[in-house]
């Protein structure tokens, strides 16, 4: 019967259903229409998010109104009183899903990985690793919700009275959170142990909640469930960060090359003083990172430290430093520093002679009401850093010029020169998990010169892969390669004269393992290190 | 066929019912009647297990109401005065939708009936009045040739042509099938019930065949060869009284064609004629409640 029932619910359903199916594939259309994302300021990325949230939501609707068309919460249903078997009945529901949003979703994100540019086993592998991510993370849960609820006005005010009890609870966690509101893995790499721990608890509620409601119709015990649920997750979100970058150097495997690093401080380096004025033309090397946490009550000390025993072709990025004053005693004192920005530091293993190691200025963010009392006092401080070794993996070179290469692990990669011929486009479109970290730089072969190295990292180390957004597995990296500047204030060592010789490189980085080193420093005045 | 035993239902701090026990011999047409909120529907709800009981027991073809399966389902009909049908189909795609769900669905029969309901095939169900939903039900429900066939209010909102159709779909079931049917619209099961009970504020006050309530129920006139009087302290089964020149009217829900007659001329004297005429289920019903609830 559960052909039957699906028959019934598709009558009823097939142009909403068809409209929902359309929206993964105009999602697809309009990133291929994007391609390398050269062009700027266009209305193709407002449509793609655009698409992104109508597929959402109509996802979301489509499922709630399939739930309702045979609603377990009214008692005034008529298939109540019918000889349906309600395993039937789920099973119907959930082959409906399966055909009118996984399945379109699958077959446009596989479309769209290939149009991309990627092998059939790399899309397929990716696309379907996403599709379970949204299956599990998405709508098995709707559909649990939408369970619980009698009508599409019951499902949106449930939905919104739902989320304001758990920002509000989240309110309540950042006093137990160091006053950060999303714990103290978000926006860095491990950041996927908490969401994979959501995860879990979204599908066995979800099968919990489906299971009492469509074989029970025990509501308020599933509400119960989804109370508990709900708490579960907030709590993930608070999972201390010792215990997970624990499991994720445990699951990495011991990464012996890591052992010889050592990072001590380095005063004689002297005070950190940018060495150009920010410049926004210059963005970073973009990986499709997570926003980073904003902290605006901190402020910066630049601790200059030198690392030793990083071999050639590796590099070193650190997920997080924290700085804890440290008693006469010698015991831990009051923590000064939950952490840093995840993708502020990260130290390559090339130096410029090859043998000493550089000296590296390690921002460190301490909140101004604690900096304001200790500045100017000495004081011994501890600095646990969690740090993530990487590996080179590939070198490739590219013309400035509309180059156009396929790179294994890398995927699409172009260059252009932008319209004020001041700037290399670099672009590769991904499907999948890009590398964990690149660098690209441009470079005069005759001469080994090359202006500023560029990096960027995935700052993600799951070791699958699976996004709420975008819900397709292409991603765009790329980076503006400077060799010009208009105002002729800057100079650089490749510029536009050597630019018909030039190459672009690209070093893709794969992690290696991770592993925790202290510093400590007896004795430091915190002011003599903060930033002019 | 239907056994209730103590059943109670809680719905938060109220108490919808309390601790009500009736048994629907099989072949019978069994009344359950009662104002609004007496808890009819309610009990009719735990039956089909759409809602579950606080305690009590309930057994349905034999099978307790909490562990009803499709097997026992595939034997009721069930039609309900709010029941919700899917909408956007049409009658005839429910129809289709409906037959595979049943093992002994009878095509002759659902043609016969969708005739004699006069339903409209290619109508969609919300477009449908709320006359032509209730025979849209009925004829869900019959097709299948039920054991047993639960009505709750069905006659609600419905014109007399269309109370007169229904009853017809429903008359033609009686004898085969055991009929429950919950009602405040006495007039409609006055010919029909074999069995009625009466519940108020979710308690049984009586369950008893039909022609025994119209036996004990009687509107009873006195008339004395001077001035009638009216009882101080009238028995708790009489209702209505009224006094007017020589004569004293009342109903008298316990009346013995055996032996009232002589309890009468023993409380009062000067009687010079006692009629006893059947009183009409309405009047049973509204005594009844009114005597509830002034005692409440």
């Amino acid at each position: 019967m559960i052909w039957h029932i699906f028959k019934k619910d598709l009558r009823l359903l097939w142009k909403f259903a068809l409209a929902v199916a359309i929206l993964p594939f105009a999602h697809a259309a309009v990133r291929f229409r994007i391609g390398h994302e050269f062009a700027e300021g266009d209305v193709y990325p407002a449509l793609l998010l655009l698409f992104e949230i109508m597929l959402y939501f109509g996802a979301a609707t489509l499922t709630a109104t399939l739930v309702h068309l045979d609603g377990l919460v009214s008692v005034r249903q008529d298939w109540l009183v019918r000889p349906i078997r309600r395993r039937d009945l789920l099973a119907a529901k959930l082959l409906f899903l399966a055909l009118a949003v996984q399945l379109p979703l699958f077959l446009a994100n596989l479309a769209g990985g290939l149009a991309a540019g990627s092998s059939l086993s790399v899309v397929f592998s990716a696309a379907f690793t996403e599709n379970l991510y949204f299956l599990f993370g998405f709508a098995l849960p709707i559909l649990a919700f939408a369970s619980l609820t009698r009508n599409m006005t019951e499902a949106l005010g449930g939905a919104f009275v739902f989320f304001i009890a758990v920002v509000g609870l989240e309110v309540l966690f950042i006093p137990l959170n160091g006053g950060a509101a999303l714990g103290p893995t978000t926006g860095t790499g491990i950041a996927w142990i908490p969401q994979s721990e959501r995860m879990i608890v979204y599908t066995v509620a979800a099968a919990a909640i489906l299971a009492l409601q469509y074989l029970r119709r025990a509501a308020p015990t599933s509400r119960a469930v989804l109370g508990a649920a709900a708490a579960l997750c907030l709590l993930t979100q608070i999972l201390p960060w010792r215990y997970a970058f624990g499991f994720e150097t445990a699951l990495s495997g011991a990464a012996p090359a890591a052992r010889s690093i050592a990072i001590r401080f380095d005063p004689a380096a002297g005070k950190y003083q940018s060495p150009v004025p920010d410049d926004p033309a210059q963005p970073r090397l973009q990986m499709g990172a997570s926003g980073l946490r904003r902290t605006d009550y901190v402020a910066p000390i630049y601790l200059p430290i030198r690392i030793a025993g990083l071999g050639a072709g590796s590099l070193l990025k650190i997920d997080r430093a924290s700085v804890h004053l440290v008693n006469p005693g010698g015991k831990t004192g009051q923590t000064l520093s939950p952490g840093t920005d995840p993708l502020d530091f990260s130290v390559s293993g090339e130096t410029a002679d090859g043998s000493a190691p550089l000296p590296y200025f390690e921002p460190l963010r301490i909140p101004n009401t604690v900096l304001e009392r200790i500045k100017n006092t000495p004081v011994a401080i501890r600095v646990d850093y969690s740090a993530t070794l990487l590996k080179l993996v590939s070198t490739n070179v590219f013309s400035p010029y509309d180059a156009d290469r396929r790179i294994p692990h890398i995927g699409w990669c172009q260059t252009r020169l932008n319209d004020s011929r001041t700037t290399v486009q670099l672009r590769c479109l991904s499907v999948g998990n890009p590398p964990q970290c690149l660098t690209a730089l441009l470079e005069d072969p005759a001469t080994g010169v090359h202006n500023p190295a560029i990096q960027g990292c995935l700052n993600d180390y799951s070791p699958y892969f699976g996004r709420y957004k975008p819900s397709d597995p292409i991603m765009v990296g790329g980076a503006n390669l400077r060799f010009r500047d208009e105002a002729g204030l800057l100079h650089y060592p490749v510029g536009a004269s050597q630019l018909g010789s030039a190459q672009v490189v690209l070093r893709s980085y794969a992690v290696v393992g991770h592993f925790s080193r202290s510093l400590v420093i007896p004795s430091i005045r915190l002011a003599d290190w903060a930033a002019d | 066929m239907i056994r209730i035993e103590n059943l109670h239902k809680r719905f938060r701090r109220h108490d919808a019912i309390r601790g009500i026990s009736f048994t629907v011999p099989e072949g019978s047409a069994y009344a359950l009647i009662g104002a609004n909120g007496a808890g009819k529907t309610t009990t009719l709800k735990i039956l089909m297990n759409i809602l579950q009981p606080t305690s009590g027991a309930v057994t349905l073809l034999g099978v307790d109401s909490r562990r009803i399966t499709p097997r026992e389902l595939n034997r009721i009909g069930y039609v309900s005065e709010n029941q919700q049908m899917p909408e956007r189909l049409t009658v005839d795609q429910y129809f289709a939708y409906l037959r595979p769900f049943y093992q002994r669905w009878d095509r002759q029969l659902e043609a016969s009936l969708r005739a004699q309901l006069r339903l409209p095939a290619s109508r969609r169900i919300g477009e449908l009045s709320h006359g032509m939903r209730m025979k849209m039900a009925l004829a869900c429900a019959l097709p299948f040739r039920p054991g047993v066939l639960i009505l709750d209010e069905p006659f609600s909102g419905l014109d007399p042509l269309v109370r007169d159709e229904f009853m017809d779909g429903v008359l033609g079931q009686a004898g085969e099938t055991t009929i429950l049917i919950s009602t405040h619209e006495l007039g409609e099961i006055e010919g029909v019930a074999t069995h009625v009970a009466f519940l108020e504020e979710g308690r049984l006050l009586f369950d008893e065949p039909m022609d025994q309530l119209r036996e004990r129920f009687r509107a009873v006139r006195i008339v004395f060869d001077h001035p009638a009087p009216l009882p101080q302290q009238p028995p708790p089964d009489w209702f209505h009284l009224a006094a007017a020149g020589n004569t004293l009217e009342f109903i008298d829900a316990q009346f013995s064609a055996r032996d009232s007659h002589q309890r009468l001329n023993a409380r009062f004297h000067g009687i010079r004629s006692i009629d006893a005429e059947p009183v009409p289920l309405r009047t049973i019903f509204t005594s009844l409640a009114r005597a509830v609830r002034s005692a409440a």
